[in-house]
């Protein structure tokens, strides 16, 4: 086990940077999420920590020991690949251990590790077979089994499931992050899948053009995002986005948008600390902190027109008109309003951000 | 539509129809597959099957004229004592005299010894050669000049190597002379040198293939093996044992396939440098076989040997199909 | 996105490896392209210089190999006391002839046994890749025989045929994987315009052209290289550049100087023919089995 420090790190491939002085810091034991879409430099990060990619600048460490020029087989790192990279002529016992066998360990106990290893992943039944007659959730598991028989200072986890269906993936969300209390190995886990990175990880590191873009717990994360960026990436549905201005109404200071105005709360004033007044930021509002209702409830509501419903089960989607945008909102799936109709929606101040319509870092 | 413009001609697959089953790809499933992507077996074609054995007709008539009915004349021949003149029936005396002719039998003997030390020498030197070319930053380069002996006609390269090997004149006789070697006789006059002559030429024309084959093998190993191997904790060296070589197996199986064949097909270069010779030293069974069958003209008898290597020929593509094709010995 | 090349650190066994590739290499292609230079030069020395060699261990004396004064007398000789311009136009001919049939036909069966399904198609696919794999003198025995009764010994279209046992089946073969890959739903298309049968065929020859004219030349390749059915089913009448090139080994006279240029004379054109279809050329010298 061992905290990941990286300092000031850059690749480049070629002329190209695709990480920019990337500093982050992994607790000991924690499970930490780089959350980025495709192109970000998760990926390049997490062969940089593997030791597949040479650093272009900066430094990585584990605990107090630099590791840039030491190969991965020097690292004790093990690292679970998006596509499993299974040794297809080896049988899945073979494929397990490998990592053992390669560090010269006594048969004995390569048997009994193996042994451990499959049972924990439930897979003990399959260890005479070969890759190919497995389901992707059995190499998967066994790609799993490969990096944990080890106990190496540091799991790397790259896209494990995202090949995996739906149901499988959820599945494996929980046994993952289970498997990684229970070992207390520090796991950095890469996806582009913000509700895996959510629901996994102890701390997230968001990614987007090579740059760190927030460091966080994944509520600090989901409620404080810092820039309009990260708010938009992350949560599903996707948080809305509406222009307006800050301007001043009697007392108050309000957000006007061109068919309502609402005024802030008065926390809120001083932290857009009237820099902006009159000029045009962008108002941030998840789905969840709207509610929708056909019977105007007070002055401050937000008049628009649905657009289309569409039943979640648990939950509705509806997709609000207004005048020249359209904003989407969660509610019950009683809500009875049918396209077409007018409607009125009420946004939780407590919950609502406020981004620069320039830089779109977050007021609050 | 989509854009055909873009499509890939020859995707890597097109390799495994010479042995029939496509799911047997040679090349190592990249990513889980999470649909079928692949044809079914059972397809129905655009149009009725009448209209595709209409277009099949023609070079099917030619191919049967060229090669089945030769197939049974051959038989036919192989029963009869045919000279010049004319023939007269033997039945399967031809066959039966085979068994007491030790030409034939040093034949086979010295023709399996051509093609085992060919493609021994090949296969190592073949496949070290594509690893060091392999990504080379002068790759182009050296794969065009890897090229260029295959180009050459194999009677030429024959001839050509005639004259670096010429006692008197040649350069690599005086090469090999000079490096104590060999003596003032030629490496193609001593009957315990000449095989190894033929086979270095052999050797030069073709080891370039098997490095070209390898190269291709090289490019489809998977790299995220190799890397998940690298964090398991494996050196290069050993990387290059636990996955680059298996994983270059199926093609290998074929370039051995395809050299083996082919060391019996052509005998070009050889009746060019050696003509069997000297005494019977090269006489390896094709040469044999066009001796009887086109120096003496016993075209029955020659008909008879060209069946035994005929059917050995079929056998071996047989079993190496067979090989290629259970999924235990390659790749899924 | 990842590098190129897999990732390697620096040891002192990467250090010595790379050496040692280096040494390999440059040794591999001295050895691989020495030949052709000795070809090519001896092609234009007059016979007493092309002879001259240093005496027995003096390697100091390996500069005479350069030393000479360039004479073009061989290639006239090829072309004013032997016939070499016939023998090129035979050889042209010859596997030109066949490799245009093959494709045409070969082409017609490989898309047709690319679109339908029949029992026996595998066996009739063994059938054809054996043709083709059967070791050439033992074609050769009942071919000769067969080809003596019709009088085509010694002829063109004799040659031309000939050429055709190997190179049809090549074609079939190669073609039918090229085939393989252009989707149905092309044809469908354009039957669903309103296109017939053979407008739809036409259809996707575009998209194998590129294959297709790569195949003729490897076509003209295999011919022209072949020594033996030239030999035999040619001789006479049909003589091509391999034979003609033997033929100038004479038992009291072998015209070494001739032979070189005839070399040469033979192997450029197919050298620069095998450039212009590199890309293809691995996919078929290995009979379609290994895509480069």
């Amino acid at each position: 086990m061992a905290s990941v420090t990286i300092k000031n790190v850059w690749k480049y491939y070629g002329e190209t940077p695709a990480v920019k002085d990337l500093n982050i810091f992994c607790p000991d034991g924690s499970f930490v999420s780089i959350l980025g879409p495709s192109g970000c430099g998760k990926s390049s990060t997490m062969r940089m920590l593997a030791g597949l990619e040479h650093i272009s600048a900066g430094d990585i460490l584990f605990d107090d020991q630099r590791i840039n020029d030491l190969a991965p087989k020097d690292r004790d790192v093990a690292m679970v690949f998006e596509n499993y990279a299974l040794y297809p002529h080896k049988s899945v016992f073979d494929n397990i251990a490998n990592p053992l066998r390669l560090r010269k360990i006594n048969e004995t106990v390569v048997k009994e590790r193996v042994t451990a290893a499959a049972t924990l992943l439930e897979i003990a039944h399959l260890l005479n077979r070969r890759p190919h007659e497995l389901s992707g959730g059995q190499k998967q598991r066994v790609a799993i089994g490969r990096a944990i028989v080890r106990e190496p200072k540091l799991f790397l986890f790259d896209e494990p499931i995202a090949h995996l269906d739906a149901k499988l993936r959820a599945h494996m969300r929980g046994e993952i992050k289970h498997l990684q209390r229970t070992l207390g190995t520090t796991m950095i886990y890469v996806t582009h899948d913000q509700l895996e990175a959510l629901s996994m990880a102890d701390y997230i590191a968001v990614m987007h053009d090579g740059e760190l873009q927030q460091w966080g717990t994944p509520s600090e994360i989901f409620n404080k995002p810092v820039n309009a960026w990260v708010a938009g990436f992350v949560g599903e549905p996707a948080m809305n986005f509406l222009t307006c201005s800050v301007t001043s109404r009697g007392d108050d200071v309000v957000l006007r948008h061109r068919n309502f105005e609402i005024p802030l709360l008065a926390g809120q004033v001083s932290q857009i600390n009237g820099s902006s007044q009159g000029g045009a930021v962008r108002m941030g509002v998840r789905p969840d902190a709207l509610s929708i209702s056909m019977e105007r409830p007070d002055d401050a509501a937000i008049q628009g027109e649905i657009f289309v419903n569409e039943l979640l089960g648990g939950d509705m989607l509806v997709d609000v008109s207004l005048e020249d945008c359209r904003v989407r909102v969660k509610t019950s799936p009683e809500f009875a309003g049918k396209p077409g109709e007018p409607c009125y929606l009420t946004v939780n101040r407590q919950k609502w951000h406020v981004f620069d319509s320039q830089d779109g870092h977050a007021y609050f | 539509m989509t854009d055909t413009s873009h499509m890939p001609l020859v995707p890597h697959d097109v390799g495994t129809q010479l042995f029939r089953a496509r799911s047997h790809s040679v090349e190592v499933e990249a990513k889980p597959r999470t649909e079928v992507t692949e044809r079914p077996r059972s397809f129905n074609p655009p149009a009725p099957k009448r209209y595709y054995f209409y277009l099949m007709a023609p070079a099917i008539a030619i191919l049967a004229f060229i090669s089945l009915y030769p197939f049974f004349w051959l038989i036919f021949l192989s029963l009869q004592d045919v000279d010049i003149g004319g023939g007269k029936w033997v039945g399967i005396d031809n066959y039966v005299k085979l068994f007491s002719d030790s030409r034939f039998i040093n034949g086979w003997i010295l023709l399996l010894k051509y093609s085992v030390i060919c493609l021994a020498v090949q296969l190592t030197v073949g496949v070290m050669l594509a690893v060091v070319v392999n990504n080379s930053r002068y790759e182009r380069f050296l794969v065009t000049a890897l090229l260029m002996p295959m180009m050459m006609a194999p009677a030429v390269a024959g001839l050509l190597w005639l004259f670096l090997y010429n006692g008197t004149f040649g350069w690599y006789h005086w090469i090999l002379q000079s490096l104590g070697i060999l003596g003032s006789a030629s490496i193609l006059a001593r009957a315990d040198t000449a095989m190894i002559a033929v086979i270095v030429v052999d050797v030069w024309q073709w080891t370039p293939l098997i490095t070209l084959i390898a190269l291709a093998g090289l490019k489809r190993v998977p790299r995220d093996q190799l890397e998940a191997n690298m964090v398991d904790g494996a050196s290069p060296l050993r990387n290059f044992f636990s996955i680059t070589l298996p994983n270059l197996y199926p093609v290998l199986l074929i370039a051995v396939l395809l050299r083996f064949m082919d060391n019996f097909r052509f005998i070009d270069s050889l009746l060019v440098l050696t003509g069997g010779g000297p005494g019977s030293a090269t006489k390896i069974l094709p040469v044999y076989l066009f001796e009887v069958a086109f120096k003496f003209f016993k075209l029955g008898r020659g008909a008879a040997i060209a069946l035994t290597l005929l059917l050995v020929t079929i056998i071996l593509g047989k079993i190496l199909v067979r090989v290629f094709e259970n999924p235990k010995s390659g790749r899924s | 996105m990842a590098s190129r090349d897999v990732v390697s650190y620096e040891t002192p066994f990467t250090r010595i490896a790379r050496y040692a590739s280096i040494v390999f290499v440059v040794l591999y292609l001295v050895w691989t392209l020495l030949p052709f230079l000795v070809m090519f030069m001896s092609s234009f020395k007059d016979l007493l210089e092309a002879f001259k060699l240093p005496a027995v261990g003096d390697w100091s004396g390996i500069g005479i190999f350069f030393e000479f004064t360039p004479t073009l007398k061989h290639y006239r000789s090829l072309f004013v006391d032997n016939s070499f311009a016939t023998y090129i136009a035979n050889s042209l001919i010859a596997a030109g002839g066949s490799a245009v049939i093959s494709v045409i036909f070969g082409s017609l069966a490989a898309y047709s046994l690319s679109r339908v399904d029949f029992r026996g198609k595998q066996d009739l696919f063994f059938w054809i890749i054996s043709t083709r794999m059967a070791p050439v003198v033992a074609v050769m025995v009942p071919l000769y025989s067969i080809f003596r009764s019709l009088d085509l010994v010694g002829t063109l279209p004799g040659l031309i045929l000939a050429y055709t046992t190997f190179n049809l089946p090549f074609a079939i073969w190669i073609l039918k994987g090229f085939f393989d890959n252009v989707p149905f739903a092309i044809e469908e298309a354009q039957m669903v315009d309103g296109a017939t049968r053979f407008q739809a065929f036409r259809s996707i020859l575009p998209l194998v052209a590129p294959g297709i004219g790569a195949f003729v030349v490897l076509c003209i390749l295999f011919a022209w290289n072949d020594f033996l059915f030239a030999a035999i089913i040619g001789s006479g009448g049909a003589k091509t550049l391999p034979v003609a090139t033997r033929e100038l080994v004479q038992p009291q006279n072998i015209q070494w100087g001739a032979i070189m240029a005839a070399g040469v004379v033979t192997t450029l054109p197919m050298m620069a023919l095998g450039l212009v279809i590199r890309k293809y050329l691995v996919t078929g010298l290995t009979m379609g089995a290994v895509k480069e």
